[in-house]
């Protein structure tokens, strides 16, 4: 008796299964999603976005990419994400202290590399935001960026019968809704990885770092890592390194955030990876180069009460050291990242 | 082979079923004893009116534009048996311009309640989930880009009192860590000790009063003149959810 009726019971999952299976295909001509992989580099962390309730798919990826090159997300068609992201530049605006947005106005803030995403656990220089997926809504409905509404989006993308299509690939129907929308941005995103620098070969034993990089290296280690920690050459906390805060914007940073007095002028730290791709530096660009953020804590540092402590003495760095150091944060240029035919615009 | 055709029958129901993608799970149509509750947007008892004037505790006058606040979990309960409770839906915006947006209709397994409970906001996890979609969508206009997180209740209108140049006040509550928590746990009770017994085949519905006139002078005293402005967490909106929490009370129960 038991016996039958586990049989019983498993023809019965069997032929709800392969009916399902049947279901699905009725309503799905298009072609079958092709899934994409995500390959966490040998030596990286396990990464914060996990692609939970976001299945990766070549065609997820595709969406996402179309959307990040459209300027229809934004209310001018003038600055879509790429506007201020440009690949050669590592994903950050090439050149700009601030980058320009809608009507003749311009972002507070350094646009920063995008890159390696997925291990943020907060985004922005103040880690306002808790998830990659939400990210985006905040250029998007921003006055100073893409000035547009969530709505308005959403309809743009509702009217092209190409995005509707898409839309329907990847989610199974034509709905389109922010969820949909975010979701899609993120896979894009979330591909942006870079990893392939000489830093990075040279950790896999295929290169060989010249002595004015390995002592440059060195220097690093001893006065550096504590919060560009390896591999992402972030720890992804706030600090505070001693930057006066700029008079005319009055960024208090991470404060504004938590309220919290300890958070003040505190910033996220950047990774330091495509280092030579992103300039200016600094959550304002206030640094024209390398060379003058190293001169900061050489010679610069101000204190304040939230100053780290690591800084507060400033950093002692000979001139040989410096050149040395130069050499190193040379090597983690990710030319090939920055070459990526698959993350460029395809037109 | 008689059993084995029986077998058969059953799976093809079973498929027959599953391939009915729509089926309908709002199953409170079908049973006999449903409740409705609809929350009522108030002032001082009287139902509210956009752009009406009224006057708050410290006598300063106040009209109203928007009113919307996030509910999940609602249940009945009885306090003197505890039984809990029949959760419904996560997550519905209410908005006083969306008559429809106020009422819920729940179907009990028990039949005599006393009480009902609920949260007032959105959890803690669903602020940290990335996109989210139905009413939690960010379209919604109850989510801060800037600062990741749920407005978990907003009051909005205009003021003499105002410290804002245009004289609006706009009070966008929400913070959901520590003690900036602006999620709350209401629960409010039937009057006078009185139980609720439902009958079949007959509409109970509870009306629900939410009066705003109580977000200014509840657990704290908070003038339009000393705030006309919260759109972050922290300690003042957690204030503002005290207040917000002690504005509901069950203003009638009707049976049709
Ligand atoms: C007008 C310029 C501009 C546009 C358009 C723009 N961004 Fe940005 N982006 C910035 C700036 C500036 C920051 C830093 C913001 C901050 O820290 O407050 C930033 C930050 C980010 C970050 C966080 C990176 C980090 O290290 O924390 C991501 C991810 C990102 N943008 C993705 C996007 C996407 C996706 C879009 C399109 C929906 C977009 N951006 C559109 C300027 C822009
Ligand atoms: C106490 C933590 C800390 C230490 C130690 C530290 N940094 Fe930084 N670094 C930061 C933070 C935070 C920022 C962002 C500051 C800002 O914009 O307000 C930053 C910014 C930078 C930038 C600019 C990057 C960009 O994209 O804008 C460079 C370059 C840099 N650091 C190099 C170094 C080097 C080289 C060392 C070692 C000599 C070092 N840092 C030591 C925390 C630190």
């Amino acid at each position: 008796m038991m016996r039958r009726t586990v049989i019983s019971i498993l023809i019965m999952l069997l032929g709800g299964f392969l009916f399902l299976e049947a279901c699905k295909k009725q309503g799905d001509t298009a072609t079958a999603l092709i899934p994409l992989q995500f390959t966490v580099p040998v030596g990286f962390p396990d990464p914060v976005y996990k692609f939970e309730n976001n299945p990766l798919t070549q065609q997820g990826f595709q969406l996402g990419k179309k959307l990040f090159f459209d300027g229809r997300l934004s209310k001018d068609g003038n600055f879509p994400c790429a506007s201020c992201h440009q690949q050669f530049a590592a994903f950050a605006t090439f050149d700009h202290p601030f980058s320009h947005g809608f009507n003749n106005q311009f972002t507070t803030r350094n646009a920063p590399g995008l890159f390696n995403v997925v291990w943020m656990k907060e985004l922005h220089w103040d880690g306002g935001i808790n998830h990659i997926e939400v990210q985006p809504l905040a250029p998007i409905v921003a006055e100073n960026e893409m000035a547009e509404t969530i709505d308005n989006v959403i309809a743009k993308l509702k009217d092209d019968a190409g995005y509707r299509q898409m839309f329907k690939t990847v989610f199974g129907d034509e709905e389109i809704n922010s969820q949909r929308m975010l979701k899609a941005l993120t896979q894009f995103v979330a591909m942006l990885v870079s990893a392939g620098s000489k830093y990075d070969k040279v950790k896999r034993g295929e290169a060989y770092f010249t002595e004015a990089e390995q002592s440059g290296y060195e220097v690093f280690q001893a006065k550096c890592t504590a919060c560009h920690a390896e591999p992402l050459f972030t720890d992804n906390s706030f600090r505070n390194t001693g930057l006066p805060v700029n008079e005319i914007l009055k960024d208090i940073g991470r404060m504004h955030i938590t309220g919290n007095p300890a958070d003040s002028l505190k910033f996220k730290v950047p990774s330091l990876r495509n280092v030579y791709a992103t300039f200016p530096y600094g959550h304002d660009g206030r640094y024209y180069s390398v060379s003058a953020v190293i001169d900061h804590y050489r010679y610069a540092v101000v204190n304040g009460p939230a100053t780290d402590p690591l800084v507060k003495n400033k950093i002692a760095i000979s001139d040989y050291e410096k050149q040395d150091l130069l050499a190193f944060l040379q090597t983690l240029t990710d030319s090939a990242f920055i070459a990526n035919k698959r993350f460029a615009q395809t037109e | 082979m008689k059993a084995g055709s029986g077998y058969i029958l059953c799976a093809l129901l079973f498929l027959l079923c599953s391939c009915q993608k729509e089926l309908k799970n709002d199953n409170s149509t079908l049973k006999s004893n449903t409740v409705h509750i609809v929350f009522r947007p108030v002032v001082k008892g009287q139902p509210l009116l956009f752009n009406q004037p009224y006057t708050n505790a410290f006598g300063e006058d106040y009209t109203v534009t928007a009113f919307r606040f996030y509910i999940s979990a609602l249940s009945l309960k009885n306090n003197n048996t505890g039984f809990p409770v029949t959760s419904e839906v996560k997550y519905r915006l209410a908005d006083a311009a969306v008559g429809n947006t106020l009422s819920f209709a729940i179907s009990p397994d028990q039949n005599t309640f006393n009480g009902l409970s609920f949260q007032l906001g959105v959890d803690s996890i669903d602020n940290v989930s990335g996109a989210q979609g139905d009413d939690l969508d960010p379209a919604r206009g109850m989510f801060w880009t800037w600062n990741s997180g749920y407005i978990m209740a907003k009051l909005e209108g205009a003021s003499s009192y105002s410290t804002v140049p245009n004289g609006n006040f706009t009070y966008h509550i929400g913070g959901f860590s520590g003690e900036n928590k602006t999620m709350r746990s209401i629960s409010v009770s039937v009057p006078q000790g009185r139980q609720i017994t439902l009958k079949d085949n007959r509409i109970t519905t509870v009306f629900v009063n939410a009066d705003i006139d109580k977000w200014f002078d509840g657990a704290h005293a908070l003038s339009i003149a000393s705030n006309a402005f919260v759109h972050s967490p922290g300690s003042l909106a957690a204030s503002y959810a005290d207040n917000y929490a002690g504005m509901f009370s069950i203003a009638s129960i009707t049976e049709e």
